[in-house]
């Protein structure tokens, strides 16, 4: 009864040896560990210890696996970005052509994207000096959009969500904006109330803004010159 | 044993561990699109259970509000509808028309998350179009049978058996919301059984 009991426990030293590490898994694989009856206990251990290596392989495989394609997901809606200045859109994703990366996305997030004939979006989470978009501070967008039919301007969560705002409003489309003599306009986003084309981030520590360009004649294939679009400035932080 | 001999000991079970995470990285993110649960077909079928289904056959979702959006990242200027199809019931056939004036876009997307065709009312004839969706055999079979199709019918082929059309309907300010909803009452979305349309 003794015996056995020892031999149960020298076992599940064994065991405990064998798990502590790959260090001391290839020692023990080596069969160098001091042992009276050494040759049996290669013969016993050899091809337990390759099992246990394998399901190791595995299991890190799986966890290493899984972590690249929530990572991949987080970080946005695929390959083949454009950029113009703070801006970035991905105008594959509205047609057949969509990467198996945006695909993943769009369905993890369970969003439908405008197709490609219909319209473009761009989204900013940095102003155009490149510092992230800030609750706390004010902006001022103003200058040019890309040629499109109709364009409209939103301001939502980092993640694209609406947030609830003072004025109820997440933002504004090209004919309904209030414009300067000329057609110029200008958007000012403020925790608190101001003149004109008012857009407010709420209680949001940090946020997004999207462009959509509707009917646009934007050419996706070139390289987008930033003068084009509309530009982010940062006034003052509270 | 030293160090260097140990790590090249387990160089091989190193490279099969990438090995294996490449495999896994690839199957989870071509996999995604049929698995993930809250793809925007689901969200579309859960609201269509609970939403207005107008007389036309579409589903009017609700207007989005922080926290309640029918699908994410939608612009909030838009009145949105949408039709869900199987193509095993017969062919869809949606019909639009537009004025030339207020933005409405259609846009046909197939189960595993691919825009199979989108359009917006400027490429409507004389203010009408008319789509007929199918999967590649119904739609052969339908140009085999009548050869004379109206000029404004324009025949898709849907890579998959489920999707839905999603309609968007620009309201330029909030206060023509209730307006733009109006007009995508005026879409129509019906199952057509192949001999019969």
């Amino acid at each position: 009864m003794r015996r056995v009991f020892c031999a149960a426990q020298a076992s599940l030293e064994r065991g405990k040896q064998l798990s502590s590490g790959g260090g001391v898994l290839a020692a023990a694989g080596r069969g160098d560990n001091t042992g009276d009856r050494r040759g049996a206990a290669d013969f016993v251990q050899q091809p337990f210890l390759n099992y246990l290596r394998a399901a190791t392989v595995l299991a890190l495989g799986l966890i290493f696996g899984l972590a690249a394609t929530a990572l991949s997901l987080r970080s946005g809606a695929g390959l083949a970005a454009v950029r113009a200045g703070p801006w970035t859109a991905w105008p594959r994703i509205g047609g057949v052509d969509i990467d198996p990366y945006a695909r993943a996305a769009l369905a993890r997030a369970g969003t439908a994207p405008l197709g490609r004939d219909q319209g473009l979006y761009f989204i900013a989470r940095a102003d155009s000096g490149g510092a992230p978009l800030d609750g706390r501070c004010e902006y001022r967008i103003g200058g040019a959009t890309p040629s499109a039919r109709y364009w409209t301007l939103t301001l939502s969560r980092p993640g694209g969500g609406l947030a609830p705002t003072a004025n109820d409003r997440h933002g504004f489309s090209s004919s309904e904006l209030l414009r300067k003599e000329g057609g110029a306009f200008e958007i000012a986003i403020a925790r608190e109330a101001r003149y004109g084309n008012w857009l407010s981030p709420g209680d949001l520590s940090s946020f997004s803004l999207t462009l959509r360009l509707y009917d646009s004649t934007l050419d996706v294939d070139a390289r987008q010159d930033a003068a084009n679009f509309p530009v982010i400035t940062r006034l003052r932080c509270a | 044993m030293t160090m260097k001999a140990r790590l090249v000991d387990l160089l091989p079970w190193a490279a099969a561990t990438l090995v294996v995470a490449a495999i896994v990285h690839v199957v989870s993110i071509l996999l995604m699109p049929e698995v993930a649960p809250r793809a925007a077909l689901t969200r579309l079928s859960e609201i269509a259970r609970d939403a207005e289904l107008t007389p036309n056959g579409v589903v009017l979702l609700p207007a989005a509000a922080p926290g309640v959006e029918p699908l994410p990242n939608e612009d909030p200027a838009f009145a949105e509808g949408a039709c869900l199809f199987d193509l095993a019931e017969g062919l869809l056939r949606v019909r639009a028309s537009g004025d030339g004036d207020d933005f409405l876009g259609l846009s046909f997307h197939s189960a595993g998350g691919r825009v199979f065709h989108a359009m917006t009312d400027r490429s409507m004839i004389k203010g009408e179009i008319e789509f007929i969706v199918g999967l590649a055999a119904q739609i052969e079979e339908l140009e085999n049978e009548d050869e004379e199709a109206p000029p404004q019918e324009v025949h898709l082929t849907a890579p998959a058996r489920r999707g839905f059309v999603l309609i968007r309907s620009l309201a330029k300010r909030p206060s023509d919301m209730a307006r733009a909803r109006e007009r995508l009452r005026n879409v129509t979305c019906e199952t057509v059984k192949q001999g019969e349309g």
